[in-house]
């Protein structure tokens, strides 16, 4: 048995072996020949930086647009931010009105009148006649308490009104009464009534202004008489009384512990002017912007604030900003900042009266609110407070946008069409130039043109441009709009071979133009504040040359440098050596001879093809009648790659491409649309499969 | 994908594997063997080994097949003298396989027995058209101007292990033993690829290329290993051996390898079906030529074909084989043999002639020459060695091959060592 299990346990083994070798492709060469590239050059691709009209014959007329110059309503119309700032102490606080009553009873009054006193308290509830009571010293104390009021008030204004009604059965004389703070003893007001009749009351004010007053007050009835009930019998009633009534109103205070009524502490119902330098805007559409406030307060009370700008809208709503400013603990500030995005809101800028400019209108309200509690404000209390419009981009302004000049140059601009040719002359059969002024402002404008040249540095030749329409400002009309768009407006200079010297000047195959002249905004000033302007509005001036595709070249030499790479990688390195065919089908009119320059990273050129002679990639069969090609002609050109040449290409990271342009004829020649030079490029080589 | 394209070199990769033995012999009858068996103790235990490889071709030398494995690069000398050999159809085998077997009465002394076997294979074959060999080894750039075909590619990859369990009975009076298992297959890498339809026109210059192809790729999910996933399979064997003249003549006839193995949802398939006109990368500008890529333009090339891909089951067939052996004892120190096989993967039919010659008691030596398979001509080696307690079974196959290897094909050995339990 133990044989057996020997031989399952093989089994197993071999059931669960298994040999996974990593599998990879025997090296060997073979010889390939391979299409590697292809590609065509219509004319499309030669002017492809210009648009073209291809005509009904084929032959097409070509625009090349050079916009030199770019005005932007960004780098004209910058709003500052703008801000206000108050700073509010509390004088103005206001205390509530008051109202205390307090009773001197006939009975309290008795006990400090002596004799005739305590007769007049034995006869109570009797009827009977009461003689004349002489004035005699009763300095009779009653307490008012207003502690449920305020605990102390600093007054800088207000009034006591002191009523004392006499329900007592007999006239009162000779009552002198007055009012003293609890604590301090200071004598809030003192007063003498001469004669109150019974059933009557006297009613006197008295000016609290620089007074302190104290929550607990005491008022004492120092003296009082009676001319007695006249010889007529009255009822004695020990529980009538004299009633005072004390009511104090507009009162202010420069410091108080008290009941605070419901107030505004700050309004501000103001315009805030913008300085825009020239231009006086009517309104404005917010792109982007804020609203900002920042508040600090020391009141150890709610302070509720109120913004408003009435004059912007967005959605037929205004901005209306409500916020509470918590209270401060005793000895520190509150603060609290809060933004509102403007973005999407239009801003009526002719202020409160409607018909001012760069000016907008707000309201900006503080006030605290009646809590029922006793709460300690004084004139150290303050309020701090920043609100404006920050970091404002307008979308679209309208109004006057102001009279402005602006020197433009002397500056120059690259013309890349030509920067290329090297050598050679070109001769164009006609050519036309545009000044195009494209205007995206409201606003009207004038060009003076100081100079145009054209400079070729290849050689240094420069050559003015002259005309006489140069000479006079060139009127630019202003753009017009469709709500909050604007739709900008063309205005064209045309110069042709008869009205100015545009072929030279472009037969001087330039790489720059220089120039300068001077752009005056507004020049008839305010168009009754019609002008205005579009976050994207430009002033745009392009240089338009036009021109029949027809010339002749002698030798026109174009030099190109393009990014190289042959790479190191593995599929390149699977290369040997090898052939490139450079196949080359070509029908326009012209003969290109082409030499090739590799250059490394140090600029230096480490390989050349084509070098002597060059290649010569014949033009296409010329019918010299109608000088248009009628057949392609091909050429293959080729190269060696030999390992040598590889691994200097390797090195390389730049391709000089040389070619020398020469039309077939004497004549100028006309480029057509069907045109074509066709290259195919492909290679034959050894190439390496596998892992070497 | 760039390997999945490369389709034309793939069957090359099998060349590189070529040493990896497997189970497929001519002489793999071991343990069925009339010798062996018909006259063994048929009430003994019997456990052995083997071990079976071959590598072969109708094609490629084997010094190509060598220069592959020794320095994995191919002489131009290789190349061209297997260039030398190709007829219009190819083939190429290389398989290997090691196992071990038990076989036991079932009861003592009873004519039935019980047979347990296990193994690993590995197995390639390969035909290919000249035109392939000389497109992928040459170039096209001979071909211009004409139009080649390289139709009727074929290459599969298998690796597998098995554990098979049989029975062995023993009849009329023991002059004919039947024996029959099966075997379940665990299957690991597998791989197999055809080109239906291909053809390709290369112009003059080499302004354009023409092609044209119709291919099938499916691969296992990758990855060898226990915890890899695995194929499913089966296969039968059966082996039925008659002696007759007082056991003079013997007549084997055996089917071999029968099955095949199942590999689940992940199996990826590749398919193109598509004719190109290729005329290099459309370059948008003139200055783009400077920065031409040739990861590009095999990008490029490879778009066009509008390859397909996905997943889905694929049974994989097994090599198989069915075969006939006739061994006569010309004298009592002399045997002759006469075998013909008929494979069912890509070979030629095989015709076997053996001789053996008794040197001493027990061990024969021998030689044969076979026709067919893969060559006109194979000439073997062969040893077997028997005792009371042990059969010893050794063969050195293709020796032309080995002494000739720049022109010859094939090499391979036998290896058969069992013995009595008790």
């Amino acid at each position: 048995m133990s044989k057996r299990y020997t031989f399952l346990i093989l089994a197993l083994v071999f059931s669960v072996y298994s040999c996974n070798r990593k599998r990879q492709l025997p090296d060997f060469t073979t010889d390939v020949l391979v299409p590697l590239a292809s590609t065509s050059i219509g004319f499309e691709k030669l002017i492809a930086d210009s648009s073209a009209k291809v005509n009904n014959d084929k032959s097409i007329d070509i625009v090349y647009r050079y916009p030199f110059y770019n005005y932007s309503l960004r780098e004209i119309l910058i709003i500052p931010d703008t801000s206000v700032t108050i700073t509010s102490k509390l004088g103005t606080s206001k205390l509530s009105n008051n109202f205390i009553q307090q009773k001197m009873t006939l009975g309290q009054i008795a006990k400090n009148l002596g004799t005739t006193g305590q007769l007049i308290v034995l006869l109570n509830g009797q009827t009977t006649v009461i003689p004349a009571i002489p004035a005699s010293t009763s300095n009779q104390v009653t307490d008012i308490d207003a502690n449920s009021f305020f605990r102390e008030a600093d007054l800088t204004n207000g009034f006591l009104d002191l009523t004392i009604f006499n329900d007592l059965p007999i006239p009162v004389s000779d009552l002198d009464f007055n009012v003293k703070n609890k604590i301090d003893g200071q004598t809030i007001f003192k007063d003498t009534f001469s004669l109150i009749p019974a059933g009557a009351s006297v009613t006197r004010t008295y000016n609290l202004a620089g007074k302190h007053l104290e929550g607990s007050m005491v008022g004492t009835l120092v003296t009082i008489g009676s001319p007695g009930s006249g010889g007529l019998p009255v009822l004695i009633d020990t529980s009538k009384a004299l009633i005072l009534q004390l009511k104090v109103r507009d009162l202010t205070a420069s410091h108080a512990i008290a009941q605070f009524p419901k107030q505004d502490l700050i309004i501000v119902d103001d315009t805030v002017v913008y300085d825009l330098g020239k231009a006086q805007l009517k309104s404005m559409l917010i792109r982007s912007g804020k609203v900002k406030m920042q508040m600090y307060s020391t009141l150890q009370d709610t302070l509720f604030i109120d913004y408003k700008i009435p004059s912007a809208l967005k959605n037929n709503d205004t901005v209306h900003i409500f916020l509470k400013v918590p209270p401060a603990v005793p000895g520190s500030v509150q603060n609290v900042t809060r933004e509102v995005d403007l973005a999407g809101y239009t801003i009526d800028l002719r202020g409160r009266s409607g018909t001012s400019y760069n000016t907008f209108w707000n309201i900006f309200k503080a006030s605290i609110d009646s809590t029922g509690k006793l709460m300690p404000l004084s004139t150290t209390d303050s309020v701090w407070i920043r609100y404006g419009l920050y970091s404002i981009i307008p979308q679209f302004a309208e109004g006057y946008l102001g009279q402005d000049t602006i020197e433009i140059g002397p500056t120059k601009s690259t013309i890349e069409a030509f920067s290329k040719i090297i050598s050679g002359s070109l001769d164009l059969k006609d050519i036309k130039i545009d000044i195009n002024i494209e205007n995206g402002i409201g606003a009207d404008a004038t060009l003076d043109f100081d100079y145009f040249t054209s400079k070729n540095t290849r050689n240094g030749t420069t050559v003015a441009l002259n005309a006489p329409a140069l000479n006079s400002p060139f009127s630019v009309a202003r753009a017009t709009r469709m709500g909050y768009s604007t739709i900008p407006k063309s205005s064209t200079l045309s110069l042709t071979t008869t009205n100015s010297n545009v072929k030279p000047f472009i037969e001087n195959l330039p790489d720059e133009v220089n120039y300068k002249f001077t752009a005056k905004i507004n020049p008839y000033g305010n168009q009754s504040y019609t002008d205005f302007v579009d976050y994207d509005s430009k002033l745009i001036a392009n240089l338009d040359v036009q021109m029949p595709f027809a010339f002749k070249a002698n030798q026109l030499t174009l030099l190109d440098t393009t990014a190289f790479s042959i790479g190191n990688t593995q599929n390149t390195s699977s290369i040997d050596r090898g052939k490139l065919n450079f196949i080359f089908e070509n029908n326009y009119p012209i003969t290109l001879n082409v030499k090739l320059y590799f250059v490394n990273s140090q600029s230096q050129i480490i390989d050349s093809v084509f070098e002597g002679a060059g290649a010569l990639i014949t033009g296409g069969t010329l019918d010299v009648t109608t000088l248009r090609t009628t057949a392609a002609s091909k050429s293959i050109l080729s190269v060696i790659i030999d390992e040598a040449r590889y691994e200097r290409l390797k090195q390389a990271n730049r391709l000089i491409v040389k070619a020398a342009l020469n039309t077939t004829s004497s004549s100028h020649l006309k480029i057509y649309s069907d045109y074509q030079l066709k290259l195919k490029l492909t290679g034959e080589f050894t190439y390496h499969a596998g892992k070497r | 994908m760039r390997a999945n394209v490369k389709l034309s070199l793939l069957f090359f990769i099998a060349i590189s594997n070529y040493v990896t033995a497997q189970k497929n012999s001519d002489d793999s009858v071991a343990y069925h063997a009339p010798a062996a068996v018909v006259k063994s103790k048929l009430n003994l235990p019997m456990a052995g080994c083997l071990f079976d490889w071959q590598t072969n071709s109708t094609a490629f030398t084997n010094s190509f097949l060598l220069d592959v494995r020794r320095d994995l690069v191919l002489t131009r000398e290789s190349v061209d003298n297997s260039a030398k050999k190709l007829k219009n159809t190819n083939y190429f085998v290389n398989y290997a396989e090691g196992g071990i077997y038990y076989v036991f009465p079932l009861k003592k002394d009873s004519n039935l027995g019980i047979v347990i076997e296990s193994s690993a294979a590995t197995f390639q074959d390969a035909s290919f058209h000249k035109n392939t060999y000389n497109l992928v080894l040459y170039g096209n750039a001979r071909y211009r101007n004409e139009k080649l075909d390289f139709s009727g590619l074929f290459y599969r990859n298998i690796e597998y292990q098995k554990i098979g369990v049989g029975i062995r009975n023993y009849f009329q009076a023991k002059t004919q033993c039947i024996t029959a298992t099966i075997d379940f297959i665990l299957g690991d890498y597998a791989n197999q690829f055809k080109i239906e339809r291909g053809s390709i026109f290369t112009e003059q210059n080499g302004e354009f290329l023409d092609i044209d192809l119709r291919y099938e790729r499916h691969t296992s999910s990758l990855g060898a290993g226990i915890n890899n996933p695995k194929g499913y399979g089966a296969a039968l064997n059966i082996n039925w051996i008659k002696l007759f003249a007082k056991a003079k003549t013997t007549l084997c006839v055996e089917i071999r390898n029968m099955g095949l193995v199942h590999y689940g949802a992940t199996t990826g398939i590749q398919t193109v079906d598509t004719a190109i006109h290729f005329t290099g990368i459309d370059l948008g500008a003139f200055s783009s030529v400077s920065s031409f890529s040739s990861a590009g333009l095999k990008d490029s090339i490879l778009n066009k074909f509008n390859l397909e891909s996905r997943e889905e089951a694929f049974n994989f067939t097994l090599p198989s084989l069915l075969g006939i052996r006739v061994e006569h004892v010309l004298s009592p120190r002399s045997i002759i043999q006469f075998q013909t096989n008929a494979y069912l993967y890509n070979a030629l039919p095989m015709l076997k002639v053996g001789y053996l010659y008794l040197l001493n008691k027990n061990l024969y030596l021998g030689t044969g020459t076979r026709i067919g398979g893969y060559s006109k001509f194979d000439l073997d080696l062969m040893a077997r060695y028997r005792n009371k307690k042990m059969y010893f079974e050794f063969s050195l196959k293709s020796i032309e091959g080995l002494l000739n290897p720049k022109q010859g094909s094939g090499l391979g050995a036998f290896l058969d060592w069992s013995f009595y339990l008790k």
